[in-house]
């Protein structure tokens, strides 16, 4: 176990290194600081001072230290746009963000399990089938189709949800949060399924399909054969089997579902982190960019390790060993 | 192959659900390949629309116009005409993404599987850690990149190629890892181990036996890879950073109707979206048909 | 005395196609009854067939199941479910698929006792701990209280199939079936399984119905053996009686084929050709394209039963030979 966690460690580095480094490069190709700082008619002099004062021209490895250096102090630059620190920039936008791939999580685990297990068990039930035809249709729409569809829908025909915004907002445990308010929770509903429709097809399918081959299992057999309770032949022999591959996948999944966050946010204007990237995106802010990328890499390399562990939990030959078997 | 190909044909026949899919799929195709002909108007040239026909209704709705028969858009085009000449941009988007992914995923697959061990340790851990990266995340990055590097007519001219080159670059494990495992297990095949003990050399080896039989897996993946690189320009697109609505695709044409949306103007969106549904649901259908069809474990006609 | 299990001309079907076909015999409490025949004879269907454990679409298609003078076949499902692993207990081949790779050994004995379906009562989990360190010392496993927290992966194959053993007979079974109990297992553990069967099946005067493609392992092990081909018993005979004198060709080439049979310096004596499968059966007697001993009858009539007494019988055209 303790040499899982310093193989992980030593990852985890060089992960983050990777990152740095493309989001540094990146910071200094987009946009330019120089104009940014002083205007845009500037004479080459005062370019070249510029430069200096800045240390943009001295050696890249310098420069990429210097970056490292202050990024460990949490020091990510200033935006160009709002001429404010960039790192509480984005932090100030992650309980959005997180709010929302929390609960496009919640509700893919909701539905996905039930439907996966269902069609497992009853394969040849008529739900069961229409499940199975509706993922492969769910598959096939795009996730902006899913939003605009869903606006139309519960937004401009019915006025059920709102389609904007994170609504009225509450800070009972420090954050600002929209959970604890009807309206919050109302705004978020949209958003969060929308975001869900992406993983639940692919989840539907993977549980049924990881659950069928389980029930084909011997051991499946075996407990029948034991006269066990049908229900806990169910539960502990084939849903806890399923668990190990759907956390697999699972962990697979995390980098699309913080992409596809930007998206979401995007469509519903959600001021989430992803919305605000995108905006710097097409600002060329860089420090804004460079702050959303190492916050992600740091949120991903966490996830990444809780993943490993959760399996290492479910799977005793993992925990006991150290390797897979 | 000649005898799998028309086995192949005869059970797609007896298949009604694949058949549709592959009827409809042609139908769009040729449709939008026949765009300058087909179209009643060209949506790239100023000249032929005007603002004053903006926001047109569909045909069958009240205020429609037979000359827009699926409605207009913002600036008074024809939204059938932008369909079909945008759905021919999706596609060309889409198989020009797969070939480069293709070429790229085959040579890799291919060095991985019949390389080192290190070798193949390497670039399955590159593979694993570009897959956990979105397409989605490395095609944002990529083109806000090249928006900032080059002049802005620059950029515009060559969306189409970025487009193609960065969902090509980014998707390449996806055929590496297939390929890779095509080649482990042909490996191991005792044919392989004729050939060479009868001394051909290992190029000879790799093209004339083992590439044929790994062709069934890698078209199965086509597919699905095609509606994915479909899926990822209109997601760009719609963002703004892929094709710029003067020479829209589909996923350009969704955004340009989306402020609209809540404003009544549905079709811009709906209308267009339903068809990418279309073409991406056709695509998904044939290519899950197609993967039933060439496995051997599931009673199809294996090799 | 009445049987504790009844098979009568029992059919088990995978669709419109026969995969046993009319299947007799009984088994008295206490009898040690071997089935053999090669790999795909239809075994396996007929245990699982028993234990009403046929994987769908495979199903019993005719023919009666008479257990504890319980019709089984006419049994609802959850009467049924409390049968298995009570009254009645299965063994399969390979105890490393049998076990749950995710479960420790005291959770998989104990919950027999504390997870029971409905209508059977509860253990407490202290109770049932005791139980299974109990079950454990039976079947010879040693620290059996310390191997409660064992995983399976952790033993040897010969201790897991114990294990498997040992939460069979939990209930005190009044029958196990044995499903290839050793094929899985190295040799020289094969012999103490099969004697800890024996041993066990003695003392708790428990039937056996022991499943093997290997002739070898009857030996010891069963009374009477009933040999199959192609879905359908060629021949019922104690299993002395069939191993010294077999009656049927079949049986015959089977004891033949043994390597033990076999001449120092002369081939082994196989059997040519293979069994058919269910879907292609050869016309008349399902053996006679192999049988050293066709006559011109065989291929256009199935063979009726013939034999000296009730206990020994054989399916075969051809006339019954006397044997001192």
């Amino acid at each position: 176990m303790l040499e899982l966690l310093l193989r992980r460690l030593i990852q985890t580095l060089l992960v983050l290194g990777v990152i740095s480094l493309i989001a540094f490069v990146i910071q200094e190709q987009l946009g330019d600081p120089l104009r940014e700082l002083s205007g845009q008619s500037v004479s080459t002099e005062e370019r070249t001072r510029l430069r200096h004062e800045l240390g943009l021209d001295r050696p890249f490895a310098l420069r990429y230290g210097q970056f490292v250096g202050r990024a460990l102090r949490g020091d990510l630059g200033h935006s160009y746009f709002f001429k404010e620190p960039a790192l509480p920039l984005i932090l100030a936008r992650l309980p959005a963000t997180l709010e929302l791939v929390l609960g496009a999580t919640l509700i893919v685990l909701l539905i996905s399990v039930p439907v996966g297990l269902f069609a497992a068990i009853r394969p040849r039930h008529p739900l069961s089938q229409l499940a199975m035809g509706l993922t492969l249709f769910g598959i096939s729409v795009p996730i902006f189709i899913t939003a605009i569809l869903g606006i139309m829908l519960f937004s401009v025909k019915l006025g059920w949800l709102p389609a904007q915004g994170r609504g009225e907002l509450s800070a009972p445990f420090g954050w600002n949060s929209g959970l604890f308010t009807l309206d919050g929770v109302q705004h978020l509903l949209l958003p969060a399924c929308t975001l869900a429709s992406l993983l639940l097809p692919l989840f539907v399918r993977l549980i049924r399909a990881e659950m069928t081959a389980v029930l084909n299992q011997e051991y499946i057999k075996f407990a029948w054969a034991k006269g066990l309770a049908p229900g806990r032949i169910w539960w502990l022999h084939a849903f806890k089997n399923t668990l190990l591959p759907l956390i697999t996948v699972g962990g697979m999944q995390i980098g699309g579902l913080v992409a596809y966050a930007i998206l979401t946010e995007t469509i519903f204007q959600w001021p989430g982190m992803g919305a605000l990237f995108l905006q710097s995106v097409n600002r060329a802010d860089g420090p804004v960019v460079t702050a959303y990328l190492l916050v992600v890499g740091v949120i991903f390399v966490i996830t990444s390790t809780l993943v490993d562990l959760l399996y290492g939990l479910v799977d005793p030959r993992i925990r006991l060993s150290g390797t897979a078997p | 192959m000649n005898d799998r190909s028309s086995s192949l044909g005869r059970q797609l026949l007896r298949a009604p659900v694949a058949l549709a899919a592959l009827l409809l799929l042609l139908a769009l195709v040729t449709a939008s390949l026949a765009a300058q002909w087909l179209a009643p108007q060209n949506p790239y040239d100023p000249a032929s629309y005007d603002i004053m026909d903006a926001q047109i209704p569909p045909l069958w709705l009240a205020g429609g116009d037979p000359r827009f028969l699926l409605g207009s858009d913002g600036q008074g085009r024809d939204i059938l005409s932008i369909i079909l000449h945008g759905s021919r941009i999706s596609l060309l988007i889409g198989l020009g993404a797969v070939a480069v992914q293709a070429l790229l995923g085959i040579v890799i697959g291919l060095c991985a599987g019949y390389g080192s061990r290190w070798l193949d340790d390497l670039l399955m851990r590159l593979a694993d850690v570009q897959m956990s990266i979105s397409t989605l995340m490395i095609a944002l990055v990529a083109l806000a990149l090249a928006q900032s590097l080059l002049p802005a007519e620059h950029y515009q001219h060559h969306v189409p190629l970025l487009l193609i080159l960065v969902i090509g670059l980014a998707e390449w494990p996806q055929y590496a890892r297939t390929l890779r495992a095509a080649v482990l297990a042909e490996k191991q095949l005792a044919y392989v181990e004729a050939a060479r003990l009868l001394g051909f050399s290992q190029r000879r080896i790799l093209l004339r036996h083992l590439l044929p039989n790994t062709l069934s897996p890698l078209l199965v993946i086509s597919t699905v890879q095609v509606a994915s690189a479909i899926m990822s320009e209109a997601a760009l697109s719609f963002l703004g950073l892929g094709m710029p609505i003067t020479r829209p695709s589909l996923g350009a044409l969704i955004n340009s109707g989306f402020e609209l949306l809540l404003s009544g103007a549905w079709w811009i969106s709906i209308i267009p979206g339903l068809t990418l549904v279309l073409l991406i649901l056709c695509i998904n259908l044939l290519g899950d048909w197609l993967r039933d069809a060439l496995d051997p474990r599931h009673g199809g006609h294996a090799p | 005395m009445t049987p504790l299990l009844e098979v009568d001309r029992l059919e088990v079907s995978l669709g419109r196609t026969p995969l046993l076909r009319q299947l007799s015999f009984t088994l008295q409490a206490g009898e040690r009854l071997g089935i053999v025949g090669e790999s795909g004879a239809g075994k396996s269907m007929l245990a699982h067939a028993v234990m009403n454990l046929l994987p769908p679409p495979a199903h019993i298609s005719s023919g009666a199941l008479r257990f504890m003078q319980q019709d089984l076949r006419t049994l609802d499902p959850a009467a049924l479910h409390r049968l298995r692993g009570r009254q009645m207990a299965m063994i399969f081949q390979d105890p490393m698929m049998t076990l749950n790779p995710l479960l420790t050994i005291g959770t998989q004995l104990t919950e027999c006792l504390t997870h029971p379906p409905a209508g059977v009562e509860r253990i407490s989990a202290r109770a049932a701990r005791v139980r299974a360190i109990e079950a454990l010392q039976e079947v010879r496993i040693p620290a059996a209280a310390s191997q409660l927290q064992a995983y399976p992966h952790q033993l040897s194959g010969g201790m897991r199939q114990r294990v498997a053993i040992a939460i069979a007979l939990l209930h005190r079974p009044a029958l196990l079936i044995a499903d290839e109990p050793t094929t899985a297992l190295d040799v020289t553990i094969q012999a103490e399984i099969l004697a800890l069967l024996t041993e066990l099946c003695t003392a708790q005067r428990m039937a056996l119905m022991l499943i093997t493609h290997d002739l070898a392992v009857l030996a010891e092990t069963t009374d009477h053996t009933l040999v199959l081909y192609a879905g359908e018993a060629v021949e019922t005979a104690p299993t002395r009686a069939l191993i010294e004198r077999p009656r049927h060709p079949y049986s015959r080439a089977l004891l033949d084929a043994l390597p033990q049979r076999a001449t120092p310096g002369q081939p082994l004596r196989a059997l040519g050709g293979s069994m058919p499968t269910a879907s292609a059966l050869p016309s008349g007697c399902a053996f006679h394209p192999r049988c050293p001993q066709r006559m011109s009858v065989c291929p256009q009539q199935p063979p009726q039963w013939q034999g000296t007494a009730p206990d020994r019988q054989r399916r075969c055209h051809l006339p019954i030979e006397v044997d001192g």
